[in-house]
């Protein structure tokens, strides 16, 4: 077992807490080591990886304190988005208390992928909001909002996912052909409710490839939560 | 926030993707913060290939670092000077206080303790939690 980042200097009122999501990112990018080691070679460029709604930062603290076990290679590059401020600054906090190399860009502040060029990243991560919800917050808040109502507005921002619980993930497996490198991957967790099987199915008709690399929480045989990689052969 | 990754984003506003003044975006007012870290040649050496080298020079030219060359180098032509040099730049130097402005829209972008905002109000238009096919 690889260590996991301490987040414990988090604000969980404010900026998502670790849990069985994040752990399962963190155990399918290790179980998954050898397809990354093959994908990007030690000869070739150092991969960039962009994380989008990093939160407490542990998923981008653990890949880039595990750089040899995940891609066997001592190079990578990472960058984060979250549309939560705090959260950024917690991601920020956290990769800067977790041993190993400092090659962690920064976190900014913004909708997904928004100020990301085309083509560049090599692996995409994403634990998304997910619960299905009647709407999908606001990601700026109002000047005159109350602090509670700001945070709550933070908090939904981690979990409502709007129809299907699909609206942001959604947004993301659409622009995602735009902003992934020639060579890029996406590592992306679906719940039951996202009905994976359909979404899987749309984007393999629109020419990815996408295998099942980790799931979670199996009750009569269906798995609560799935993490899928997606790619172009 | 490191110097590299202004190589890899540009504004966010949709209409300015496509404009060659959106790209880089240029500091104003920045404050920086450097660390000493080990120099690891391999990350400079496997890093070049993917930097945008013109736009590099512009932005190190902004920030007070004058010494880069105005072409990219060759692998044999990174001496100690030259990976000691990009490295500084590249991996010890954090930008913490100023903005980021587009060439294309004016549109300035806050740095705050090193976190750079890129949420647009909402006016400009993409944040709608609607699908952008
Ligand atoms: C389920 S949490 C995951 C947090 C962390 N990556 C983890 O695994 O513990 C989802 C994160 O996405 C962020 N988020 C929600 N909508 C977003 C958007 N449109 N752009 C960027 N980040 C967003 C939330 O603020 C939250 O931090
Ligand atoms: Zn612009």
């Amino acid at each position: 077992m690889l260590p996991t980042p301490d987040t414990s200097h988090i604000n969980p009122l404010t900026t998502y807490e670790p849990s069985e999501d994040s752990y399962l990112v963190l155990d399918t990018l290790t179980s998954d080591a050898s397809f990354l080691h093959s994908r990007f070679p030690a000869s070739s460029p150092t991969p960039l990886i962009l994380e989008l709604g990093t939160g407490s930062g542990i998923i981008s603290a653990f890949i880039s304190s595990n750089p040899i076990a995940l891609f066997g290679r001592k190079d990578l590059h990472l960058l984060g988005t979250d549309a939560n401020p705090l959260a950024c600054a917690a991601t920020q906090k956290t990769l800067s208390l977790t041993p190993g190399p400092k090659y962690f860009l920064g976190a900014v502040t913004a909708d997904l992928f928004s100020p990301v060029r085309k083509g560049l990243v090599d692996v995409l991560v994403f634990n998304p909001p997910y619960v299905p919800t009647p709407e999908v917050p606001r990601l700026q808040g109002e000047e005159d909002e109350s602090s509670w109502d700001e945070e709550s507005r933070l908090l939904a921002l981690t979990y409502a996912g709007g129809e299907d619980g699909m609206e942001v993930t959604r947004r993301v497996l659409e622009g995602m052909g735009d902003v992934l490198s020639k060579r890029g991957i996406a590592y992306i967790l679906l719940c039951r409710s996202n009905r994976p099987e359909i979404v899987v199915e749309e984007l393999r008709e629109k020419g990815w490839t996408c295998e099942k690399v980790g799931g979670s929480g199996k009750r009569g045989g269906i798995e609560k939560l799935e993490i899928w990689r997606i790619w172009k052969e | 926030m490191k110097v590299l990754t202004t190589n890899y984003i540009t504004c966010a506003v949709k209409a300015c993707k496509s404009s060659s003044a959106a790209f880089p975006l240029h500091f104003k007012d920045a404050e920086l913060v450097q660390e000493e870290l080990e120099l690891n040649s391999d990350f400079i050496r496997n890093v070049l290939p993917r930097i945008e080298w013109p736009a590099l020079v512009t932005t190190a030219v902004e920030l007070g670092f004058t010494t880069l060359p105005s072409t990219k180098p060759a692998p044999e032509q990174l001496d100690e000077k030259m990976l000691q040099d990009l490295h500084t730049l590249l991996v010890e130097t954090q930008v913490t206080e100023g903005k980021l402005v587009c060439g294309n829209c004016g549109h300035e972008y806050n740095i705050h303790q090193g976190i750079a905002n890129f949420l647009l109000p909402n006016h400009l238009g993409i944040n709608l939690p609607t699908p952008f096919v």
